[in-house]
């Protein structure tokens, strides 16, 4: 790099320096591109083709309406999962914990809902059986990770509203009543954040989600769940491994 | 519960029971809100959710319709991308945008884990359907393995079908990873979209049942068009 070089050539590596001085901290924000520009009488579109070109590599990351800051790399760790949560029986927090990482759960709502067609064609059950609904907000060391709407049929778990899955597992309370899903088959689509989910989340409402849907049916076959789960890209990875044996 | 989402899942139920193809009709704001007894403004934010999603699409003055399904990634088998999106649409173009030989440099070592030097082919592939870019594919694949894969006609044929049948290699293994990222400017425009859009990067390894590397790929897809089975 010499002084000849593309000025947005020459403040990217600037900046690219500067995060691996540690004079730019992970998470610190950034001068704004106005600053920049002004700090080294160059022309804002330089400062911004410079940024945006950072973002792609992965080195900043944009906050609408708030600015442009250094990735944090420890603190965003990801976690993959992917068809690894169907084979391990004790979902998300299990992963989380694989990685180290200890899962937060916080019940948001929760109630006993019937007359939804589309919960009762997803769990196999007749016309206006009870449902039972819980919907949680998944979080590590603080920042949200997934939102979890689960549904199952009250009539496998009558005592269900008894129990607090802030603090209980879901999994295993349901391995009490001898309806663990054992088996379980999922769909998993990338999907624009929803209202109000972004603000539930607390995140960017241009950001996009892993959607999974999982049906989850017990040893005897029955469905016991269906679960919609929303879990954020930028904590999370999809691994998908096809390792027949 | 959000009655939005309460409400779009209720019309979801209706194209399933309904069974409504491809660019069939909804039934109107009207109908629907007599079926759910709300009003016009719930069902349309409701209807809204489901256009985000990519379920349906509007016409304006005329009414809603099932928009394309999505392509089905099973990720339960190793199966090739072709394939599964010929089971969609009779009408799949695949483009050569590139083909390379190169030796594996710094940049490669790492998801290839192959020496530095080892001669690979760089498979750069766009798939159209029914005149949509969904999808870009960038394949690795080391020239030992599968030598002068130029002579083979790489926009007709399935690439695995050609492992499989001309080299006679078994694809036993995979492990591949979804993210989702902003992609960079020489895929945007391929894929026709905005710039500063994200969408899904998946990328990985797939072997033999030697556990020999056969294909390192990146695929930029477009995410309202994918769906991921297992």
């Amino acid at each position: 790099m010499d002084y000849r070089m593309p000025l947005y050539l020459q403040l990217k590596e600037m900046i690219i320096q500067r995060i691996k001085d540690k004079e730019y901290l992970p998470g610190e924000k950034l001068p704004s591109e106005r600053d920049m520009a002004g700090a080294y009488q160059i022309n804002r579109m330089t400062v911004k083709n410079a940024i945006n070109s950072l973002v792609d590599d992965g080195y900043l990351y944009k906050i609408k309406n708030k600015g442009t800051f250094v990735v944090k790399k420890d603190g965003d760790k990801k976690i993959y999962f992917g068809n690894k949560l169907s084979h391990s029986k004790f979902g998300l927090s299990a992963i989380f914990k694989e990685a180290g990482l200890c899962i937060e759960n916080e019940v948001i709502d929760k109630g006993i809902i019937s007359g939804k067609r589309f919960l009762e064609d997803k769990l196999d059950l007749e016309k206006d059986e009870s449902i039972y609904y819980i919907h949680r907000l998944r979080s590590v060391e603080g920042n949200s990770v997934a939102l979890e709407h689960t549904y199952v049929p009250l009539k496998f778990f009558p005592d269900i509203d008894n129990y607090n899955f802030s603090h209980v597992s879901l999994y295993d309370y349901m391995e009490i009543r001898n309806h663990l899903p054992s088996e379980i088959n999922d769909i998993m689509t990338v999907q624009k954040v929803k209202h109000p989910i972004e603000r539930i989340m607390n995140i960017d409402s241009d950001d996009f989600l892993f959607v999974y849907e999982f049906i989850g049916r017990d040893k005897q076959n029955t469905i016991v769940e269906y679960t919609t789960s929303y879990t954020r890209c930028d904590k999370a990875s999809c691994a998908y491994k096809i390792n027949p044996c | 519960m959000n009655l939005d989402f309460v409400l779009a899942n209720e019309i979801k139920y209706i194209i399933k029971e309904k069974q409504l193809k491809e660019g069939e009709c909804l039934p109107s704001e009207r109908e629907l809100c007599a079926i759910f007894n709300v009003q016009r403004l719930t069902i349309r934010s409701a209807l809204h959710l489901l256009e985000e999603e990519g379920m349906i699409y509007t016409k304006p003055k005329s009414g809603y319709y099932v928009n394309k399904p999505r392509v089905i990634i099973n990720a339960k088998n190793i199966a090739s991308l072709t394939n599964e999106l010929f089971s969609l649409s009779n009408n799949v173009l695949t483009k050569l945008i590139s083909f390379e030989k190169i030796e594996v440099g710094k940049h490669f070592i790492a998801c290839l884990k192959l020496l530095i030097g080892t001669p690979i082919y760089i498979v750069k592939r766009l798939r159209i359907v029914d005149d949509d870019p969904v999808c870009v594919n960038i394949s690795y694949i080391p020239v030992a393995k599968c030598p002068d894969l130029d002579k083979y006609d790489l926009e007709k044929g399935s690439l695995y079908k050609i492992i499989n049948d001309e080299y006679h290699i078994q694809l036993k293994k995979s492990e591949q990873i979804v993210d989702v990222v902003y992609a960079d400017k020489t895929i945007l425009p391929l894929l026709k979209i905005q710039s500063h859009e994200k969408i899904i990067y998946q990328h990985g390894s797939v072997f033999d049942n030697n556990d020999n590397l056969i294909e390192y790929s990146e695929s930029y897809m477009k995410p309202n068009r994918f769906m991921y089975k297992s």
